[in-house]
């Protein structure tokens, strides 16, 4: 009978194991298997269990009285959370994409698991099996932290057996190689150039979506880039100093694209300067006779456009000042795009993109200097343009009968956050309303921040709801500052409660900024 | 006897989800007495499922996390397996039809159907050549004009050749028969449903028309654009006399019909984001008595005779583009597996076709057509190896 009962309490157990570490595996993997961040993160937010260890209180003391049966009935009660949960493969604003790698954590961490689980259970008594199982819910996160750690040797020698077969596909397939870098911009960037290359310059390759990490790349270059292709466009994301150069050490750029040098990803960073001198590695890594093309209103990227000289260097940007493509004057079509007039080797341009905003036209700029530079004809470069879809989330604007949606959803910065307002503001609509969590990654520079896109928030919105309490005093602050009454800020603990608040309120005539809608990890609670 | 009928649908095309739409209409009209259906959705990246929780619309709202779960298989190029080949353990599911329910790319173009030729199994629809044929649009004008089918002078253009000199291309254009002045109308050579067809009434607008079709097709081809234009479509079933049905003219909101049009404009709820009917939700007018006669009896006599030179099978639907201004018919495309397979048009036809009975007719057909083809003798002896 004990060892029926045993059995029981292991399968339901190990079901929930199975439910929960899915759970820890999808912010792992969101943090990129970095064991140091997500542990802070689970400290940070005090993701303990709840559920599965009251739950084992309680059989601790209804198994003193009714032993089997009272196992089993709390055994069963185990499976709950799985239920109540959702299977974080498929529910979620961003799932588990079950990866070979996550596959290989997940399996490594549960054959420790339940090897240890049956251990216990070997040898202790019942009661204390209900004990010694709470230390074992509590320690699941740290499990996949353990299983990563002993995958990592393994994983190591993998990823360079893969970035070598990379550099091997890159060297066979000889492509021009355009490097995007710059604190923002730099995806949308990618995806225009790739765009406007493959119609109107040559067959092209560019890795879709945000893909700019060294093994994303990798694994692109090893899955999509074919002999035939001309032209490949690759972003390259600086989360520390040196990733932009290993990443030029695969796909070495005949030109570059630098956006912007900003507050991007400070805590990862440090310093400012340590962001610059990331930054710089790509215009030096283009060799002499290369093509380099410059934000010329961003003072540092015109620092390092005029450190590193090439054969041709082009700055774009709107105040003319030395710039080599500039828009001039710029007006908001409706809510279907932007006219734009255009500056470009003396000539003069109309243009139109499907897309909003400041940060958008200077990713438009940088797209259409390189394309050019590259000979393509500027008149259809300003024809695909037209055609040019905004990606998923990046200042986009939908209208759903008569509300308008502003989603500027991907990581806010600064100039991001207020080219999104800008938008706002420029709509015509009878309220103006926005929904976020303000900017996350600022390192010590965070609550001023967003005190100042509070301010700027304040002097244009009608309600605010502010999602989460990582900025909530930051951004009363500013839309305090800005001119917003109390009684129009609203603050709510989820990014599901805030949304509900808004349906709630959303009339026909509104205009919504949906702003930094950040990763499940940043969220205010997470409760399992 | 009942049959097992595999139909498949999705596929690696722009008009994937139109497809899915197809066949969900098609399964659930399919008589289930006399067929057993085995649904086999083909994913966006050309991976092949089967299973019966494909049957249901909401599914596909899971994609594509909810694939996890369903039996991966795939079509053996080779004949004698008699099935659908579940790739985890090899092993056979039996299969007598193969219902296509693709549009566009690899599913109407002739690859598919190359596939199932050599897994000698019966399939819907027409065969590889006319597929191919009729899915380029230039080489389907081509044959079409060839055999006096009235058609409007076209030219196709490379993306290459746009890359060199736009300058340089409109002149050439221009110095076609036709083609001499704006407007013209552009679009892809080899897609259907209307994604990226664009008018272009000067040089700025042609080339933001080419390059909305080169973001989806690597050819595009070039036609006077007529002004006062009515788009008339007739459908066409096989038989051995071939039958034609009633005409119908779709009611765009623009001049041109868009792919939001056709699909997306739903039959009841016209707001953003409703489930959409395919190319059954489409607002139409059915057989109209404004009309002419004439014109109409020219219209069915040019699908039936395109239908014969094509070889077309199953059932096609003929588009025509009718020149008000001079009462002039002509043919402008064939979609040999067209959205919702045009029930809508036979469920108004004289005799009153039930999709059901179609697509009891079109698979009976296959079988048919499978069997004549087959009734030859091939030759395989070692000869020369001798």
């Amino acid at each position: 009978m004990i060892v029926v009962v045993v059995a029981i309490i292991l399968l339901c157990h190990l079901l929930l194991y199975r439910h929960r570490s899915f759970h820890y595996l999808r912010y792992f993997q969101q943090e990129e298997y970095n064991s140091g961040r997500f542990l802070s993160w689970l400290w940070n937010n005090r993701v303990f269990d709840i559920k599965a260890t009251a739950i084992a209180l309680i059989a601790l003391i209804v198994v003193g009285f009714v032993p089997f049966v009272g196992s089993i009935v709390a055994a069963v009660a185990l499976l709950f959370p799985i239920i109540l949960e959702g299977d974080p493969r498929i529910t979620g604003k961003i799932t588990l994409k079950m990866t070979m790698r996550a596959k290989r954590i997940y399996l490594c961490a549960f054959i420790l698991y339940a090897t240890l689980l049956c251990i216990a259970a070997w040898y202790v008594r019942l009661h204390m099996l209900w004990l010694i199982q709470i230390l074992f819910f509590q320690s699941i996160p740290l499990l996949l932290v353990i299983a990563n750690g002993v995958m990592m040797p393994l994983e190591r020698i993998r990823q360079r057996r893969y970035v070598s077969e990379a550099r091997e596909i890159v060297r066979d397939v000889n492509p021009v190689i355009i490097g995007i870098t710059g604190s923002y911009g730099k995806t949308s960037t990618k995806n225009i150039l790739g765009e406007i290359l493959q119609i109107a310059v040559g067959t092209t390759f560019w890795p879709p979506k945000g893909v700019n990490t060294l093994m994303g790349i990798t694994r692109e270059i090893r899955e999509n880039l074919k002999r035939g292709i001309d032209y490949a466009v690759v972003e390259m994301g600086a989360y520390r100093r040196g990733s932009i150069s290993r990443l030029c050490g695969i796909t070495p750029p005949k030109a570059g694209i630098i956006t912007a040098v900003g507050l991007c990803h400070l805590e990862r960073f440090g310093s400012e300067e340590d962001i610059f001198k990331a930054k710089s590695e790509l215009a030096e890594a283009i060799p002499d006779n290369g093509i380099l093309v410059c934000n010329g209103d961003d003072p540092a990227v015109r620092r390092i456009a005029e450190e590193n000289h090439k054969l041709v260097t082009l700055l774009y940007g709107f105040d003319d000042n030395d710039l080599d493509c500039w828009v001039s004057s710029m007006a908001l079509e409706g809510d279907k795009g932007t006219s734009f007039t255009l500056h470009w080797n003396d000539d003069v341009y109309d243009g139109y993109v499907p897309m909003f905003g400041k940060t958008m036209l200077y990713n438009v700029m940088a797209a259409f200097s390189m394309a050019c530079a590259f000979g393509a004809d500027p008149e259809y470069v300003l024809a695909v343009l037209t055609n040019i879809e905004p990606v998923g989330n990046r200042l986009q604007v939908e209208r759903n009968g008569d509300i308008i949606y502003i989603k500027d959803a991907y990581n806010s910065n600064p100039i991001g956050f207020c080219a999104a307002l800008d938008v706002l503001e420029g709509l015509l609509a009878k309220r103006r309303i926005i929904i976020t969590p303000g900017m996350i990654e600022l390192g010590e520079r965070r609550y001023e921040e967003n005190v100042i896109v509070g301010e700027v928030a304040g002097a244009i919105c009608d309600l605010a709801i502010v999602v989460g309490d990582v900025n909530s005093d930051a951004l009363r602050c500013g839309l305090e500052r800005g001119g917003l009454d109390d009684k129009d800020i609203v603050y709510c603990n989820s990014r599901d409660e805030g949304f509900a608040y808004l349906s709630s309120v959303v009339k026909d005539g509104d205009a919504v900024l949906i702003e930094n809608d950040l990763t499940d990890l940043y969220e205010q609670r997470v409760r399992l | 006897m009942r049959r097992r009928v595999a139909v498949l649908f999705g596929g690696c095309s722009v008009e994937h989800e139109i497809s899915v739409i197809t066949a969900l209409q098609l399964m659930e009209a399919m008589d289930t007495l006399d067929y057993d259906i085995v649904p086999v959705y083909v994913d966006q990246k050309g991976h092949w499922y089967a299973g019966k929780e494909l049957l249901k619309r909401e599914f596909y709202d899971g994609l594509p996390g909810c694939l996890e779960n369903i039996t991966k298989v795939t079509l053996l190029p080779q004949p004698g397996v008699g099935g659908l080949t579940i790739l985890k353990n090899m092993k056979v599911i039996p299969i007598d039809i193969i219902f296509l329910a693709f549009h566009g790319k690899y599913g109407e173009d002739g690859c598919v159907q190359g596939l199932i030729e050599m897994a000698d199994i019966p399939y819907t629809g027409c065969g590889v050549l006319t597929s191919a044929v009729t899915m380029n649009k230039s080489c389907c004008k081509a044959v079409l004009a060839n055999s006096n089918i009235p058609v409007l002078p076209w030219v196709v253009i490379k993306r290459e050749e746009s890359r060199q000199s736009l300058g340089a291309l409109l002149s050439r254009i221009k110095k076609c028969e036709g083609l001499e002045n704006f407007p013209y109308f552009i679009k892809p050579c080899n897609l259907g449903s209307s994604v990226g067809v664009g008018k272009a009434s000067d040089e700025k607008a042609f080339a933001e028309a080419l390059a909305r079709v080169f973001k989806y097709d690597t050819d595009a081809i070039v036609e006077p654009c007529i002004e006062d234009l009515m788009e008339v479509n007739i459908s066409v079933l096989e038989g051995d006399t071939p039958q034609v049905s009633v005409v119908e003219i779709p009611v765009a909101i623009s001049k041109v019909l868009t792919y939001e049009d056709k699909y997306l404009r739903g039959g009841k709820n016209k707001l953003g984001g409703v489930a959409s009917d395919g190319m059954a939700g489409l607002v139409r007018d059915i057989d109209p008595e404004y009309l002419d006669a004439k014109l109409k009896e020219s219209i069915r006599n040019y699908a039936l005779a395109a239908f014969m030179i094509l070889e077309c099978a199953g059932v096609v639907r003929f588009d025509f583009i009718i020149d008000c201004k001079t009462n002039t018919v002509y043919f402008n495309e064939v979609n040999p597996l067209p959205g919702s397979l045009a029930y809508y048009l036979w469920e108004k036809s004289s005799p009153r076709i039930l999709y059901t009975e179609m697509l009891d007719w079109i698979l009976k057909r296959a079988e048919i057509r499978k069997a004549r083809v087959n009734a030859v003798h091939k030759d395989m002896e070692f000869k020369a190896l001798r």
